[in-house]
């Protein structure tokens, strides 16, 4: 196991050096070097956030599951969902902030000129007690071994694991007790806050008005599928990865991986409704869109990437190998890997739109083209976010016991 | 709640708050209640304005100079923002007629006019960009490689004039001759008594011998002593230019006047150059026995006041004198449906696409429209009979016409049944009287004969009070003699086809074409056909202008409202008597002989007629031919050039077939000194050994003259605006920015010319700088033309006085210096000079621009429409008389008048081209603003011929064409830039032709690479987008280095070619 | 119908009924916008005259011009629309922003606080006319290397005019650098408010060549404006959206 910690920590750094790069490079000249434009005002690392925004959704889906819905196979689980629900929510605002014109003043502007219109306000919100309840949960599932940990002389950092154990120094069933009672309670809180916050962002999409696949009911029912779904396959693939060796982590993973087979049916019907109906509804714009989801470039994301690789084939893996761990894991994957160009598709071929009939031929310039590429400084920064976030996973799951019973990864200790 | 409700709940802030001050405080306020802080700011809503406007510094005149776009060649007003001494913003100065129908009243003083403006084109927009155009030289480059290989060093002024005037070995390739050695001949009296006797050589009246005789200490200053008529080795310097006006050509004149040059050649024939030279004939009046006297210039309409106008080849909502000025003179009539409008024309230009009729043209057929017309008109009598009776003067005056034509006039019809000379008084038997011309020596006057009521009346066309009126359409026997009246000539040759045979070969149908003339014979005079280049630029380029025009004659609309119209404008000359300071005057060596495009030039009249055809073209009723100039240079036809000096010009760009040229400009044997005037490395000036830095017209004096479509008199000055960019120079002891005047006086100091200097128009009235011309020629205008002064502009209010000083407080004395420029007009005149300075020129009002229906500024004279003159001159290629009266001349022909044949070579494409709204030429690649709205031009093709060539829009071609047949622009040894552009499919162009706009494609002017002193400043992608394809235009297979020319209008030929489109 | 000959420019018209509506009061001044587009030459002048007003750089427009070619060889046509923020009554951009920094004017003008918007650019995705864009901190000549006292150069283009800041809403910015606001934001046409403040018409307005765009008080009964939207051919872009644009168009 360490092994793999110590390769993905020498991955994540990397990837934040080579993502640097493009990180220094866009905090120098703003948003000069990114591709995106006025057409296409949002790009890849708006993709990129939904799809962590999804990731967040599947940690959160387990610690609903075992909470509120009492499935105690998923307990287990909950330590690292809950974790894993604060590294997406770490990365996602890294992508929201940098992909800002002018990102310092999302630091006030939001509390001092609050507009409670904008769905986007919500999402802040939102974001921010989903944010204040997976730490709390977080902290709260970890205190037990926290405070074991800090009692530990033969530990280092133990000055971290005081500081987490928030003032506790002995931790009996009592405690145990009581703090099972608070993460089942801010459980509860958070189901209807995450669901909100799940689909806010979907009716952040749906109601921006002449957006042919955006602006539909479907869009914010769908986000919740969407993002429980990418969120429990990754839940599901990293249960199975990091802890398919025991009875718990392997059942909790299968567990999952039947979820997401629900899901992803659910899913897909949803997705292609929503394709369907803007299809026969003989809008030019929606022709537009969607013939702009299946050309060539994107139709590659959408007809292979999207619908093989990220749906069939896992169907099937899911259903024909519902009780291989293998091939849940590798099915579950499979949608994460893919899930991205469902995001981009999504958030590209609507903005592609031509919002008038002829505005693109008749001033022309690089950021009024509704051509769209990410360039590699997107790709850059991009790297380095998600770097940011494979490290504090890393670390993390190194460093706390987030992950079960093989907590810490110190098992040289 | 509704949306709205809930949106302007928690910020909204009218316009007059101090929204800053709402600002900070609703931060503070946080998550204040809405209602709140509407609360909030609503108590702040009394310092209103001057916060929302606060910052707004272009409205303060003191901020504000008004001066005369040149982004083309419209020269509309422009009033010129300026922010910390840079020109901020640039839009329509509201005095100048040109930007608002009607502009305010001269009266209006400054400061009320301070908020109004007028409107400008995106080129006048865009122009702060051509101003602060990176790519722009502000040193002397000297070219330090060999021509047209862009390596350049930069030099000291002083030495650059050193060199062009004492030459040496320039460029380390032996000696060149500088201009001190060329034009040697400076005695004004020797030079004026081999003018005169060169002269008479050539008309037979002296012998050769006797005039080596009579000037041997001389004949060393002639080009060719056996034929002394080319005149003297001066000539062998060439001042050519392409875009120059008033102030400037003054001292065009001026410099090449000093330097014994005749050949000083202007660009008109690249422009529209059959327009004005078939009116300069159409304009000759009989005067002294003779027709003599047309001038330069042509009609447009008076669209303000037309009910119907039909645009030939015109297309005035994206070029042609132009959108700013023309367009809202025809939407004000669109909007209340009082105007309507046809176009000829073979593209659906954005003046056709809005037009009421677009009569998509063949391309060679504009002349049989007119011809069809001509022939409806008469056959259905709806021609203007009372009008075109008048035969003379008088006549017209009864009827109130300010002009009359030769109509009525009889013509002599020879044996071969062709209409011949006019019929004359001594042909009935009259005497001829013996009067006495201008200057006083005696001439023979013979009358003209109309048939009246059948009886032959001899009259004089200019009699003031014998009114005499004729018969219109006759055919008659007068003393034994076959007559015809000239409208009858016209019958005839107008029905020499039926309508359907006209419309076939305009490629239109006869009904459209009837329609057409029905509707513009339905207004009165209110009709009228506007004419361009799309008519003029054809090799019968001559006769297609001249039938536009019998149309319009036909309905008399000359000098009525909503007819033709004149340019006229106010006289900077000051030969008007009382006028202060007449600046025309200069004393100079006589300036004589044959020019190097032989033009105004008779060929069989000289000593060089050995046979026809001549070696090239001579053009004996044009000026200006400019695709003759670096041609006949190449030929040394009639004789070598030793320097060329070329401003603001880029035939290599311009001219059809210009590619044709840059092997010649290349070749220091055969132009051994070219020197240019720049603001940078032009795709022309890219060949030259030195380019001089100009200032641009922001900075720069010139006086725009006006337009055939401006019904005011007007004089707009285009003056210094803004802190010059090239460096500052010291001539005659004055310090000045480098600049086409300071080439000028440099060239004079060192050489020593007359008119240049102390004294220079007079005692005490120098010649140092710029303004000591400019400044006296706006205080002419500002005096006026009548005695006395009586029409002397108002002088300036104090306040004008101050504000003249204070918005011109960021101009650096090299430029602006209030006392001297008040010592160069003097204190009296001062205040006046300072009322049109602050209006950017003196204009009149709009009031005073029409009377009782008819336009107030009139031609006023007999206009011509049978033409002796081209009657009576040999054509030099062909030996035969040229045809003397409209009619359809087919093409495209080569200047032999031999029809081409190249579509039958399977060149299936006629190309054609046009200006786009957002590009002038050259000149504005470097305007970003203006490429957003169109980056890149296109190959413009009809859906039908794109499908039979299998060709998308966005597909690349190549066009090539009989004479560049790999479609190429061979820019050097070992440069050539391919001709390829991109396709464009489109429904608005006919069949059969392809359009580019002009303006793109460009290789140098900041679009190539170019080294200057060691350091290569890398071309700029955006400005070489798109194509331009005048390297496919076809050249003369008689001339072999030019393209097609009107022999007869001088037009160089842009519509004519036949191409090829290959994919590549 | 005979042709009468011109006695006002309506740009002259206009700024008469401007001065008008400056003199009432302002909370009852609804600025609309109507564009006729029989007169419309397809010019771009609009387009222009508001980018050099507004300084703006590469990339960023508020006055675009479409056009549309109609019907098939002979009978061909061309419209031309001009394309201004239409200053919805009802405007989805506004809605959207998290951080009230675009919100409606009392005259109706849709307006940006520069020092407000964070450049999230979600208003450039609700906004159906397209009618914002976001400055990316582009220069059009600025980076043109020189020779020093030979050639310009980039130089002279940043100070005479890629570096001026314009005077949008009649604040004095800071000269254009990367860091500073606008770059960053969304921008959009305002009606030149700065210049109405100061009696002046939009520049788009006064540079109409065709005499197209008209300007004014829709609650002035006397207003030329007011005449205009009276006409049979008046329509409003994407009516169905409910955005009740500002600016009419004459078809
Ligand atoms: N394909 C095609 N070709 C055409 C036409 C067309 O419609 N289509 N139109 C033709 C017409 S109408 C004309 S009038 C000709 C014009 O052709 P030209 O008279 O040759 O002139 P311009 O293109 O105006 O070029 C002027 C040159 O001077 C330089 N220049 C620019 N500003 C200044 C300045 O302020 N001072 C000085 N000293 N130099 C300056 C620039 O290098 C520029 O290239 O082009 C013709 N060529
Ligand atoms: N935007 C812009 N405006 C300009 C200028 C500029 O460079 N750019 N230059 C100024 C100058 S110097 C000039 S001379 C004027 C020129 O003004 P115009 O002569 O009005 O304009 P052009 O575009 O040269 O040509 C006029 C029209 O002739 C059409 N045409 C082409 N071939 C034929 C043909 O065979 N028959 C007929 N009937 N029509 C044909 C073209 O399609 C075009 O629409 O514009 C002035 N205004
Ligand atoms: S038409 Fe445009 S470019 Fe030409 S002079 Fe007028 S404003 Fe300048
Ligand atoms: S046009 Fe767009 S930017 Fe303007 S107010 Fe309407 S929605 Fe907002
Ligand atoms: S870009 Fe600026 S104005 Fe637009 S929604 Fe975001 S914060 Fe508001
Ligand atoms: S009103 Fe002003 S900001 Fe709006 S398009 Fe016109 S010029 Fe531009
Ligand atoms: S300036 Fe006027 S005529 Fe020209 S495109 Fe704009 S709206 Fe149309
Ligand atoms: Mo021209």
């Amino acid at each position: 196991m360490d092994k793999i910690y110590n390769k993905l920590i020498v991955l994540a750094v990397a990837g934040l050096v080579v993502g640097g790069w493009g990180l220094v490079d866009r905090l120098l000249h703003g948003l000069t070097p990114v591709a995106f434009g006025s057409v296409i005002p949002w790009g890849l690392w708006v993709a990129f956030y939904l799809l962590f925004l999804g990731l967040s959704a599947g940690a959160f889906l387990v610690t609903i599951l075992a909470y509120v819905f009492g499935q105690k196979q998923f307990e287990a689980a909950a330590p690292l969902a809950a974790f894993t629900v604060l590294v997406a929510l770490l990365c996602e605002v890294q992508f929201i902030l940098l992909d800002l014109g002018t990102m310092h003043r999302a630091f006030y502007r939001f509390f001092l000129s609050p507009n409670p219109a904008s769905v986007m306000f919500w999402m802040m919100v939102l974001f921010i007690a989903l944010l204040a309840l997976y730490l709390a949960k977080t902290c709260l599932l970890i205190r037990g071994t926290m405070v074991a940990w800090a009692a530990d002389e033969t530990r280092c950092y133990r000055g971290l694991y005081r500081f987490l154990s928030f003032g506790r120094t002995v931790y009996g069933p009592a405690e145990r007790e009581s703090d099972q009672r608070l993460v089942k309670r801010l459980s509860w809180v958070s189901l209807p806050v995450g669901l909100l916050f799940y689909w806010a962002n979907g009716v952040f999409f749906a109601v921006v008005p002449g957006r042919p696949l955006w602006n539909s009911a479907l869009t914010p029912p769908l986000f919740v599928v969407a993002a429980l779904l990418s969120g429990g396959a990754l839940l599901a693939f990293l249960m199975l990865a990091l802890r398919g060796d025991d009875e718990e982590g392997r059942e909790a993973g299968l567990g999952l991986g039947r979820v997401v087979f629900h899901l992803l049916v659910l899913f897909l019907i949803l997705e292609l409704t929503q394709l369907f109906v803007a299809s026969a509804s003989g809008r030019p714009d929606a022709a537009f869109a969607l013939e702009r989801i299946l050309s060539s470039g994107s139709g590659f994301l959408f007809g292979f990437m999207h619908l093989c690789l990220g749906g069939l084939l896992p169907l099937i893996l899911l259903r024909g190998g519902a009780d291989s761990p293998k091939a849940v894991a590798w099915a579950c994957a499979l949608i994460v890997l893919t899930f991205i160009s469902f995001r981009f598709n999504f958030v590209v071929a609507d903005l592609a739109v031509t919002r008038l009939e002829g505005l693109e031929p008749f001033y022309v310039h690089a950021r009024l083209s509704a051509d769209y590429v990410p360039n590699l400084n997107e790709w850059l920064v991009s790297l380095w976010v998600v770097s940011s976030g494979v490290l504090a996973f890393a670390l993390g799951t190194r460093y706390l016991p987030v992950s079960g019973p093989l907590n810490g990864g110190q098992s040289h200790v | 709640m509704s949306r709205n409700a809930k949106i302007n709940g928690p910020a909204p802030g009218p316009v007059e708050m101090d929204r800053r001050k709402f600002l900070k405080c609703s931060a503070l306020a946080g998550g204040l209640a809405a209602s709140g802080a509407l609360a909030l700011h609503q108590a702040f809503s009394g310092d209103a304005q001057a916060a929302e406007g606060g910052a707004y510094i272009h409205a303060n005149p003191e901020n504000q100079l008004y001066s005369v776009c040149q982004q083309c060649n419209t020269n509309c007003g422009i009033k010129v923002k300026i922010v910390d001494g840079k020109a901020a913003k640039i839009d329509g100065n509201p005095y100048n007629p040109w930007t608002l129908n009607p502009h305010i009243s001269y009266k209006t003083p400054l400061d009320k006019a301070a908020t109004v403006e007028g409107a400008l084109c995106p080129k006048g927009q865009a122009g702060i960009q051509t101003q602060y155009d990176p790519y722009r030289i502000v040193k002397v480059l000297k070219r330090a490689g060999k021509r047209g290989e862009g390596k350049w060093k930069s030099i000291p002024f002083d030495q650059a004039i050193t060199e062009v005037v004492e030459g040496g070995d320039l460029f380390g390739e032996g000696k060149v001759e500088g201009l001190k050695d060329i034009c040697t001949l400076r005695d004004p009296e020797a030079s004026k008594a081999l003018a005169e006797d060169a002269d008479a050589v050539a008309k037979g009246k002296m012998p050769l011998d006797e005039f080596k005789a009579k000037h041997a200490d001389n004949l060393k200053h002639l080009i060719d002593p056996e034929h002394p008529d080319m005149g003297p080795k001066n000539n062998q310097f060439v001042f050519n230019w392409g875009r120059l006006k008033g102030g400037r050509s003054d001292f065009v004149q001026r410099f090449c006047g000093a330097l014994g040059t005749n050949n000083r050649h202007g660009h008109t024939t690249v422009c529209q150059g059959s327009l004005y030279f078939s009116c300069k004939a159409m304009s000759d009046q009989y005067t002294d026995g003779k027709w003599t006297g047309g001038s330069k210039f042509y009609w447009q309409a008076d669209l303000l006041n037309s009910e119907f106008a039909i645009f030939v080849g015109a297309n005035p909502y994206e070029a042609n004198y132009g959108p700013t000025n023309r367009v809202p003179m025809m939407t004000d009539g669109i909007a209340d449906g009082s105007f309507r409008f046809a176009v000829i024309d073979p593209r659906c230009s954005k003046t056709a696409s809005r037009a009421w009729k677009w009569l998509p043209v063949k391309s060679s057929g504009v002349g049989a429209v007119a011809m069809a017309m001509i022939q409806w008109i008469i056959e259905h009598n709806r021609f203007d009979a009372r009008y075109l009776a008048n035969a003379n003067k008088a006549a017209a005056k009864a009827d109130n016409e300010p002009t009359w034509t030769q109509a009525a006039w009889l013509v002599k019809v020879g044996e071969d049944g062709k209409p011949g000379a006019y019929l004359r008084g001594s042909d009935l038997g009259l005497k001829k009287e013996i009067r006495k011309d201008k200057d006083d020596k005696d001439f023979e006057y013979d009358a003209f004969v109309v048939l009246s009521g059948g009886n032959p009346v001899a009259f004089d066309p200019n009699h003031e009070e014998n009114a005499v009126e004729g018969d219109l359409l006759v055919e008659a026997e007068v003393k034994g003699m076959k007559v015809k009246s000239v409208l009858q000539v016209y019958k005839e040759v107008a029905s020499a086809k039926t309508p359907e045979q006209w419309a076939e070969i305009a490629g239109l149908k006869a009904s459209d074409i009837a329609d057409l003339a029905r509707e513009f014979t339905s207004h009165g005079k209110k009709a009228v056909a506007d004419i361009h280049r799309g008519a003029s630029q054809h090799t019968s380029g001559f006769y297609n202008v001249m039938a536009w025009f019998l149309v319009n004659i036909l309905i008399g609309n000359h000098d009525h409202m909503g007819g033709l119209c004149k340019a006229t404008t106010y006289d900077a000359s000051g030969k008007k008597p009382g006028q202060p300071f007449e600046v025309g005057k200069a004393k100079a060596p006589k300036s004589f002989g044959i020019d190097i495009i032989r033009g105004g030039k008779a060929f069989d009249k000289t000593t060089l007629f050995d046979k026809f055809p001549a070696k090239r073209v001579w053009y004996p009723f044009c000026s200006d031919v400019y695709q003759e100039v670096i041609p006949s240079i190449g030929d040394a036809y009639p004789y070598p050039i030793k320097a060329l000096m070329l401003y603001m010009g880029t035939p290599v760009y311009s001219l059809p077939a210009g590619h044709e040229l840059i092997s010649i400009l290349s070749d220091t044997k055969k132009l051994p000194l070219f020197i240019t005037s720049d603001i940078g490395v032009g795709e022309t000036s890219m060949y030259s050994d030195y380019i001089f830095p100009d200032l641009t017209y922001l900075e720069r004096w010139e006086f725009s003259g006006s337009h055939p479509s401006m019904p005011f008199k007007v004089f707009p000055v285009r003056q210094p605006v803004v802190e010059p960019l090239p460096e500052a120079v010291t001539v005659f002891g004055e310090k000045m920015p480098i600049s086409i005047e300071t080439l000028f006086l440099g060239i004079a100091e060192k050489m020593k010319l007359p008119g240049f200097g102390e004294n220079a128009f007079g005692p005490g009235l120098h010649l140092k700088r710029e303004e000591d011309l400019y400044l006296r020629m706006v205080a002419n205008v500002a005096y006026g033309e009548k005695e006395e002064g009586a029409d002397k502009v108002p002088a300036a209010s104090k306040e004008e006085l101050d504000l003249f000083a204070k918005s011109r407080r960021h101009l650096p004395a090299t430029v602006f210096d209030l006392t001297r420029w008040k010592a160069v007009v003097g204190e009296e005149l001062w205040p006046h000079v300072v009322t049109v300075l602050g209006r950017g020129g003196r204009f009149q009002d709009f009031e005073k621009g029409y009377k009782d229906g008819l336009l107030a500024n009139k031609y006023g004279k007999m206009l011509g429409i049978y033409l002796e003159n081209q009657l009576k001159t040999k054509n030099s290629m062909t030996g035969k008389p040229y045809l003397h009266y409209a009619d359809y001349v087919p093409g495209p022909a080569d200047c032999m008048g031999k029809m081409l044949e190249d579509e039958k070579q399977g060149f299936d494409l006629t190309l054609l081209t046009y200006k786009a709204v957002t590009q002038t030429k050259s000149r504005t690649s470097g305007n970003y603003w203006t490429l957003g709205p169109l980056p890149e031009n296109a190959i413009e093709i009809n859906t039908v011929d794109a499908q039979r060539l299998g060709l998308k829009t966005g597909d690349l071609v190549r066009v090539t064409s009989p004479s560049n047949p790999d479609g190429v622009w061979q820019l050097g040894p070992n440069t050539k830039k391919p001709m390829v552009g991109k396709v464009k499919v489109m429904e608005g162009i006919r069949p059969g032709h392809i359009a580019f706009a002009l303006g793109f494609g460009h290789w140098a002017n900041g679009s190539g690479a170019q080294t200057v002193d060691g350091v290569t400043i890398p071309g700029d992608k955006r400005r070489a987008g798109g194509v331009h394809a005048n390297a496919a235009m076809r050249v003369d297979p008689v001339l072999k280095n030019t393209g097609l020319v009107d022999p007869v209008g001088g037009s160089a030929v842009f519509y004519q070619s036949q191409v090829k489109l290959v994919k590549i | 119908m005979a042709r009468q000959p011109a006695k006002e420019d309506p740009l002259i018209r206009m700024q008469k009924d401007l001065k008008r509506a400056k003199e009432k009061d302002q909370k009852t001044v609804r600025w609309i916008m109507v564009i006729d587009q029989a007169k419309c030459a397809g010019c771009h002048a609009c387009t222009v005259a508001c980018a050099v007003e507004n300084k703006l750089p590469p990339g960023v427009i508020y006055r675009p011009v479409t056009e549309h070619e109609h019907g098939q060889f002979p009978n061909v046509r061309r419209s031309f629309q001009p394309r201004p923020c239409l200053q919805c009554d009802n405007p989805p951009c506004v809605t959207v922003c998290p951080v009230t920094a675009t919100y409606k004017n009392a005259q109706g003008v849709t307006v940006i606080d520069y020092d407000r918007c964070i450049g999230c650019r979600y208003c450039l995705a609700a906004c159906p006319y397209g009618a914002r864009t976001s400055d990316f901190a582009e220069w059009h000549a600025k980076e043109v290397p020189a020779v020093k006292g030979v050639t310009a150069g980039g130089e002279w283009a940043a100070a005479g005019y890629e570096e001026k800041p314009a005077a949008e809403y009649g604040e004095a910015w800071k000269p254009r650098s990367r860091r500073d606001s606008p770059v960053g934001n969304a921008r959009k046409c305002h009606f030149c408010l700065h210049r109405l403040a100061v009696g002046m018409l939009p520049a788009c307005v006064t540079t109409c060549v065709g005499r197209a765009t008209y300007f004014g008080d829709r609650n002035d009964p006397q207003a030329l404006v007011r005449e205009l939207i009276g006409s049979p051919r008046v329509m409003r872009l994407k009516e169905e959206l409910g955005t009740k644009p500002a600016v009419y168009y004459l078809v």
